[in-house]
C-alpha cells in the first residue's frame, strides 16, 4: 500500500493501514504531525520577531532563503511561553503553498501507528486544543495528539488584530 | 478548450490591441501602405485561423472587415471616418466574441448580419462594380501576379491548399497551428518570387519543408493542393503552370516572373513595402522564430530564484570580507559578476514597453473626440521606454483615467478653442522616459487648465477648508484639492468622467508602487501632470533602520533626509500634548517614535536604546504628508529582495513586504503610507493633520504673532506681538533711579523699567527690554533672553490668576508658555495710564455690563481680565448664538463688544440680528476683529456697529468703549 492512499484514508479502516507522523512535544504533551507534512526540521533559530502580528506569530526566520513564519505552538495552545522562541526547535511545514515552522519543544521519533487505532478527541479538551487536533492514538508512553496543519494555520490567517 | 483554441487566443489578443490602434493610426495617415499591409494581414490571419477551427461567427465578421481593408488597400476605397468607424466596430464584435470564446471555449450564438451587412455596403460602396476579390475577374492582360489573383489571392489559394494539405496528408493534423505558418511562409514565397521583395521565394520555402524532415510524398502533396487552389480560384491553366514552375528551384525562372518585375514597380503593392520593411517577419514565417512565448509564472520564479541567488551572493560577500587571505577571493568574484548579469537579464524579461499600457489610448481619444465633439490629437512619444511588468499593470488605470479626464476636462470644443485663440485641434500629449531609477511620464494637454476658482468654491461647498485658509494658499495649493476624494469640478457628469472618483484613486495607485504625482496647470493654457515611478518593485534601495533592538528597511524613495538628535540637548524636540515635534529649518515636523507605532515600545525595550546619545529622525514624504520617523539607529542603505509579506500578517499595513539582508536575518520592510496613516489616525495626530494642506474648517484657529522670549526662570513667556512697540537691548547699569523707579532715558522722555515681577528693574550688564509705548508714555520690561517670535495657531489652556502678571499658558512652538498680562505690568509702572481713562465718567463705576462675543479663548483671556480691571462687568459668550440669545433673554447690556470671524453666526449676522431687535437698537456694539483695514472698519459701520477696534490694542478697547458709553448716555439724557 502506498502512503499516497494512507493520506487520502486518514480515517483508514483497512487493518493494516498505517499512518506515519513525525512526533514532538509542546508543554509536555505528544503530538503528531502527517510526516508527509513535514518539509524540514531546524535545531534553534534565529527569529525576527514582527511587531503587531497576532500573538501566535513569533516572527520569521530565512530557510535557506525562504522567509518562513515561525508559529508559536506554546501560544498557540494557550501555553506559557515566555522565552520560548529561541530555544525552540522548528518544524516547517507547508499550507496553501507558504512554508510556515512550528515551534516546539522537542521532536521526537517518526511513529507508524495503525490508523483504526486512532481515536476521536475527548469532548472535554480545552475548545482552542480540540480545534487544532485530529485525533488521538493511546500509545504505551503516553497520548499522542495528532495535529491539524490547516487548522493550526487558518485560524491564524483569520485572526485579525488590532 | 483546444490547444489550438488557446494558441489562437493569445495570439489573437496580442494582434487585436495592436489592431486598434495601427486603425486609428490609418486615419491620420491613409496613404500608408505598410500600415495598411499590417492591419490587412492581422485581420487575414484572424479570418484564416478562424475558418480553420471552426468558428464560423468570428470568420465572417473578419472576412467582411477583411475586404473592405482590401478593397482600401487596392486603392477602390478612401479611408473615410465611417470606413474607419465600421472597421473598428467589426473589431469590437471580434474582441467581444473573443472574450466569449476565452471563457466558455467557445462562440456565443447570434448573428452579426448587421455589422456584415453594413461591412459590405461600405466595401461595394467605392466601388460597386467590382465583387468580392477572391471572384475578381483574372485580367489576361496583367502581369502573372495579378493574374493569380494579387496577393490576396495568392493568400486564399495558399490558404486553400494548406487546408486540403491537412485532411489529406498524413501528417497534416499533426501540424496544427504550424500550419498557418506555412501558409504565410507559402503565400510570402510566392510573393518574392513574383514580386521580387526580399525574403525566401517559394522554392525556399519549400526546400527549407525538406530540410525539416518533410518527405517528398508531402511536398508533392502539397504542391499538387496549391495547384488546385489556384485553379479554384479561377487562375488559368498556362498561369498555375507557370506559378507551379516557380516551386522548383532547378527550373529557370519562367519569363512570366521578370515580366512581373516592371508591373510591380509602379505598382508598389503594400504588401512589398511591407516586407521589405521587415524582412525579419518573413523570416519569423519561415518557421525560425526569434521569440519565445514564456509563461508569466515560470519567469516569476526564474525572478525569485535568482533573488535568492543574490541574497546569498551578498551573505557570502560579507563572511568574505572578514576573511584576509583567502582561495576563494576569486571564484567568488566571478560569482558576484556573473550573479549580477544574470540578476540583470531576468530583469529584462520582465520589462515590457510602457506603449503596452498606452495600446488602447488612441483608439480611446478618438472615441471620445466624436462622442465630445471636440478635436484631439493625442501624441505619444517613447512609448519603447521599458519598466517592470507589474509595475505597468499598476500605472495602465491611472494614465487611462487621465488622458480621458484631459480630453472630457481639459480640451476645449473646437470652437472654444478658436475664440481663445487656439488651434482649433487640442493635443494631449504622453511622454515616457528614464530619469536616473526611475520612469517619468508626463500627460500635458493645451486645454483649459485646472478652474481654481471652481475648485475654491468647491472645496468651500466641501467643507474641506474655510474661505481664509484659501486665501492663505497659493493657486498651486488650492489646485492640489483635486487629489481629494470624491472631488470632481466637471459641471455635468458626463459619460465620460465626472463621476467623482477621481484623482484620488489615481495617486493613491501611483503612491501604492512608490511613485509620485505632481501637476502644474495654468488656467487657460493647459495642464501637466507628472508622474514619477521606479523602474522596478523587485529590488529597492532600503535605509536600513533600528528601533528597540529590531531592524527594519524604509524604502529608501520615501526617505527625505536624516536628521540626528542629540538626546543629552534634546535641540529643537519638543512637546506638543505629549506628542514629540522637530523644528526642522522653517517647518514644525510632526514626529511619531517608530516603537510606538509598532508598539514594541516596552518597559524593556526602554532601557535598550536609554544608553544611546542620540537618536535619529528619518524624514519622509507621502504625498503632501512630511512626517518624522524616530528610530534608535540607522544602517547603511542596501540593495534588498521585496518578497510579500505572509498570508497572516497582510492585514498589517504598516509593512509593505519583507525581505533577507546580507547577514542572513530576516527584516520587514516599512510602508511609508502605512506608517503615515498609523500616525494620523491616532487622536493625538491633531498636529500632524494640522499641517496637512486643507485643515479642516472646525479646527482652524486664529494664528497670531507671538514674541516669545525668558525671564525671571519657569519656562518661556510670551507676548503678542502687537502689544510690543519696540525691543531694545540697554546696559541697565544707564538706567538712573528716580524715586523707587528704575528709568532710562530713551527717545527724549524718560521710560520706567521694570522686571517680571513687577519690581524696578535692578541689574548689570545688557538685557533685552520690551518697550511698550503709548503716546507719550513708555514702559520697557527687562527681559533675560528673546527666544523667538511665532506665528501660531493658540489657545489658552490654564487661566492665570496663581500669579499676577500671567494671563495663562498655551502651547507655542511646542512648548507651554505662559502668555504674559501686559495690562498687569502696565498698571504696575505707571498708575495712571489707565486711569486717564477710567477716570472718565461713564467706566468705572462697576455696573456698567459689557458683553464680550469672542470664540477664542485666548481673546477671551486676554480681554476679560482686562476689562474687569477697568472697572466693568463683563459677561462673556463664546459665540455669536450664544450672544443673542444672552442679550435677549438677560436683557440689554450698556455695551457690545463682538468679534467679527466666529464659526456660526458671524459678528456682521450678530449685529444685524441685534439692531433688529427693538430694545437692542440703540445699544452700542464694538466690533472686534484682528484686522481693521478702512474697507473693513467701513464695512462693519455699515452692518451696525457703533465702532470698529483691532483685538490687540486694549488701549484703543478701552478708549472706544468709553466714547461709546458717553454717547449713548448722551442720547439717554437727551431722550430723558
Amino acid at each position: 500500500m502506498t502512503m499516497e492512499v494512507q493520506m487520502n484514508d486518514p480515517v483508514g479502516n483497512t487493518e493494516s493501514a498505517t499512518d506515519d507522523y513525525v512526533t514532538m512535544t509542546v508543554g509536555g504533551q505528544t503530538f503528531g504531525v502527517p510526516v508527509l507534512n513535514v518539509r524540514d526540521v531546524l535545531s534553534p533559530q534565529c527569529i525576527t520577531r514582527i511587531p503587531l502580528a497576532p500573538a501566535e506569530i513569533a516572527g520569521s526566520l530565512n530557510l535557506r532563503g525562504r522567509i518562513v513564519t515561525a508559529i508559536d505552538m506554546r501560544r498557540r495552545l494557550n501555553l506559557p511561553s515566555d522565552g520560548f522562541a529561541e530555544r525552540a526547535m522548528a518544524v516547517v511545514v507547508e499550507h496553501d503553498d507558504e512554508p510556515f515552522s512550528l515551534l516546539v519543544d522537542e521532536v521526537g521519533e517518526v511513529l507508524s501507528l495503525p490508523a483504526h487505532r486512532r481515536e476521536a478527541v475527548p469532548a472535554t479538551l480545552d475548545a482552542q486544543w480540540r480545534e487544532v487536533s485530529q485525533g488521538i492514538y493511546r500509545l504505551d508512553e503516553g497520548l499522542l495528539l495528532v495535529l491539524s496543519v490547516a487548522s493550526v494555520l487558518g485560524a491564524i490567517g483569520a485572526v485579525t488584530v488590532h | 478548450m483546444d490547444d489550438l483554441v488557446r494558441e489562437f487566443l493569445a495570439e489573437t489578443c496580442e494582434s487585436l490591441d495592436v489592431l486598434d490602434s495601427e486603425i486609428v493610426e490609418l486615419e491620420q495617415r491613409p496613404g500608408d501602405p505598410a500600415l495598411l499591409g499590417s492591419i490587412f494581414r492581422v485581420m487575414h490571419t484572424i479570418k484564416g485561423t478562424c475558418g480553420f477551427l471552426g468558428l464560423p461567427r468570428l470568420e465572417s465578421v473578419a472576412h467582411a472587415a477583411e475586404d473592405v481593408l482590401g478593397r482600401v488597400r487596392d486603392g477602390e476605397l478612401d479611408v473615410s471616418q465611417d470606413v474607419i468607424s465600421q472597421v473598428l466596430a467589426a473589431l469590437d464584435c471580434i474582441k467581444e466574441l473573443v472574450t466569449v470564446l476565452s471563457e466558455t471555449g467557445s462562440e456565443p450564438q447570434g448573428s452579426d448580419d448587421e455589422l456584415i451587412g453594413a461591412l459590405r455596403r461600405i466595401a461595394s460602396g467605392g466601388a460597386p462594380e467590382a465583387a468580392t476579390q477572391t471572384s475578381a475577374p483574372v485580367e489576361k492582360e496583367g502581369a502573372l501576379h495579378e493574374r493569380a489573383g494579387g496577393a490576396s489571392g495568392i493568400d486564399a489559394a495558399c490558404e486553400l491548399a494548406c487546408a486540403g494539405f491537412m485532411s489529406k496528408s498524413s501528417e497534416g493534423a499533426a501540424l496544427g497551428a504550424d500550419m498557418l505558418k506555412l501558409q504565410f511562409a507559402l503565400a510570402g514565397g510566392f510573393e518574392a518570387a513574383l514580386q521580387e521583395t526580399p525574403g525566401a521565394d517559394v522554392a525556399d520555402v519549400l526546400t527549407c519543408l525538406a530540410e525539416n524532415g518533410w518527405n517528398a510524398g508531402d511536398i508533392a502533396l502539397l504542391k499538387e493542393e496549391l495547384a488546385a487552389a489556384f485553379r479554384t480560384l479561377g487562375v488559368e491553366e498556362d498561369d498555375v503552370a507557370a506559378l507551379m514552375r516557380l516551386l522548383s528551384r532547378e527550373e529557370e525562372a519562367s519569363p512570366e516572373v521578370a515580366e512581373a518585375v516592371p508591373a510591380s514597380a509602379p505598382a508598389a503593392t503594400p504588401e512589398a513595402t511591407q516586407s521589405a520593411g521587415k524582412p525579419a517577419d518573413r523570416q519569423d514565417a519561415a518557421g525560425q522564430t526569434q521569440t519565445l512565448r514564456v509563461n508569466i509564472n515560470v519567469l516569476e520564479d526564474l525572478m525569485t530564484l535568482v533573488s535568492e541567488l543574490v541574497l546569498t551572493r551578498n551573505q557570502l560577500l560579507q563572511i568574505m570580507r572578514n576573511q584576509d587571505d583567502t582561495p576563494f577571493a576569486a571564484p567568488l568574484q566571478r560569482l558576484n559578476q556573473v550573479t549580477t548579469e544574470l540578476q540583470e537579464s531576468v530583469m529584462m524579461t520582465r520589462m515590457q514597453p510602457i506603449g503596452n499600457a498606452w495600446g488602447k489610448l488612441p483608439r480611446l481619444i478618438r472615441d471620445l473626440s466624436q462622442e465630445l465633439g471636440k478635436k484631439i490629437d493625442l501624441v505619444m512619444t517613447g512609448a519603447d521606454t521599458e519598466l517592470d511588468r507589474q509595475i505597468l499593470e499598476s500605472i495602465r488605470d491611472p494614465l487611462t483615467h487621465m488622458v480621458r479626464n484631459s480630453a472630457d476636462h481639459g480640451i476645449e470644443s473646437a470652437a472654444a478653442r478658436l475664440e481663445a485663440g487656439k488651434p482649433e485641434h487640442g493635443t494631449i500629449e504622453l511622454t515616457a522616459r528614464h530619469e536616473g531609477g526611475h520612469i517619468v511620464v508626463m500627460i500635458a494637454d493645451d486645454g483649459r487648465g485646472l478652474p481654481t476658482a471652481r475648485i475654491r468654491e468647491k472645496v468651500i461647498a466641501n467643507g474641506l477648508a474655510t474661505e481664509t485658509q484659501l486665501d492663505g494658499m497659493s493657486e498651486q495649493q488650492i489646485q492640489q484639492f483635486i487629489f481629494y476624494p470624491g472631488f470632481s469640478t466637471a459641471a455635468a457628469v458626463t459619460s465620460v468622467s465626472g463621476r467623482g472618483v477621481g484623482m484620488d484613486v489615481v495617486r493613491n495607485n501611483i503612491e501604492k508602487i512608490g511613485g509620485i504625482i505632481e501637476f502644474q496647470s495654468t488656467e487657460g493654457v493647459g495642464s501637466r501632470f507628472t508622474i514619477k515611478i521606479p523602474l522596478t518593485l523587485a529590488i529597492v534601495s532600503a535605509l536600513i533602520v533600528e528601533c528597540e533592538g529590531e531592524r527594519f528597511a524604509m524604502p529608501q524613495n520615501s526617505v527625505v533626509e536624516l536628521v540626528r538628535i542629540s538626546r543629552t540637548s534634546g535641540k529643537g524636540l519638543e512637546n506638543v500634548n505629549g506628542r514629540p515635534v522637530y523644528r526642522l529649518r522653517d517647518r514644525l515636523l510632526p514626529l511619531a517614535s517608530l516603537g510606538e507605532i509598532l508598539g514594541i515600545d516596552g518597559a524593556d525595550g526602554n532601557s535598550k536604546r536609554a544608553d544611546a546619545d542620540s537618536l535619529y529622525v528619518v524624514v519622509s514624504q507621502v504625498g503632501s504628508f512630511v512626517f518624522g520617523i524616530i528610530v534608535d539607529k540607522v544602517f547603511d542603505t542596501e540593495e534588498i529582495v521585496v518578497k510579500p509579506v505572509s498570508r497572516c500578517m497582510r492585514h498589517i499595513s504598516c509593512f509593505s513586504g519583507t525581505t533577507i539582508l546580507g547577514d542572513g536575518r530576516v527584516i520587514m520592510i516599512l510602508d511609508p503610507n502605512g506608517l503615515s496613516s498609523a500616525i494620523s489616525a491616532s487622536p493625538h495626530a491633531e498636529a500632524a493633520a494640522h499641517r496637512s494642506a486643507g485643515t479642516r474648517a472646525h479646527s482652524a484657529r486664529e494664528a497670531v504673532s507671538m514674541l516669545v522670549f525668558e525671564a525671571g526662570g519657569d519656562g518661556p513667556k510670551a507676548v503678542p506681538l502687537s502689544l510690543v512697540a519696540r525691543l531694545e537691548e540697554t546696559d541697565i547699569a544707564a538706567a538712573e533711579k528716580a524715586g523707587a523707579r528704575t528709568v532710562l532715558q530713551y527717545r527724549g522722555g524718560l521710560m520706567p523699567l521694570i522686571d517680571l515681577d513687577g519690581r524696578p528693574a535692578e541689574r548689570e550688564g545688557k538685557h533685552p527690554i520690551l518697550v511698550f509705548v503709548d503716546g507719550q508714555r513708555m514702559l520697557g520690561l527687562v527681559v533675560d533672553r528673546v527666544i523667538d517670535i511665532v506665528e501660531a495657531p493658540l489657545d489658552l489652556h490654564l487661566a492665570g490668576g496663581t500669579r499676577p502678571g500671567i494671563l495663562g499658558s498655551a502651547i507655542i512652538a511646542g512648548a507651554a508658555t505662559d502668555i504674559i498680562d501686559t495690562v498687569h505690568y502696565l498698571r504696575l509702572s505707571d498708575a495712571d495710564w489707565f486711569e486717564v481713562e477710567t477716570e472718565q465718567p461713564f467706566g468705572a463705576d462697576g455696573d456698567r455690563h459689557v458683553l464680550l462675543v469672542e470664540d477664542s479663548a485666548f481673546f477671551r483671556n486676554l480681554l476679560m481680565p482686562m476689562l474687569t480691571i477697568a472697572g466693568y462687568a463683563v459677561t462673556v459668550a463664546e459665540d455669536g448664538e450664544a450672544a443673542l440669545s444672552l442679550c435677549q433673554e438677560d436683557g440689554p447690556f450698556d455695551v457690545v463688544v463682538s468679534d467679527i470671524e466666529m464659526p456660526g453666526l458671524s459678528g456682521f449676522e450678530l449685529v444685524r440680528a441685534l439692531r433688529a431687535d427693538d430694545r437692542l437698537q440703540n445699544v452700542p456694539i464694538l466690533a472686534l476683529s484682528s484686522h481693521a483695514n478702512p474697507k473693513d472698519i467701513e464695512r462693519g459701520l455699515d452692518a451696525g456697529f457703533t465702532d470698529y477696534v483691532t483685538k490687540l490694542d486694549p488701549k484703543a478697547l478701552l478708549d472706544a468703549l468709553s466714547r461709546a458709553m458717553s454717547a449713548e448716555a448722551g442720547t439717554k439724557e437727551i431722550a430723558a
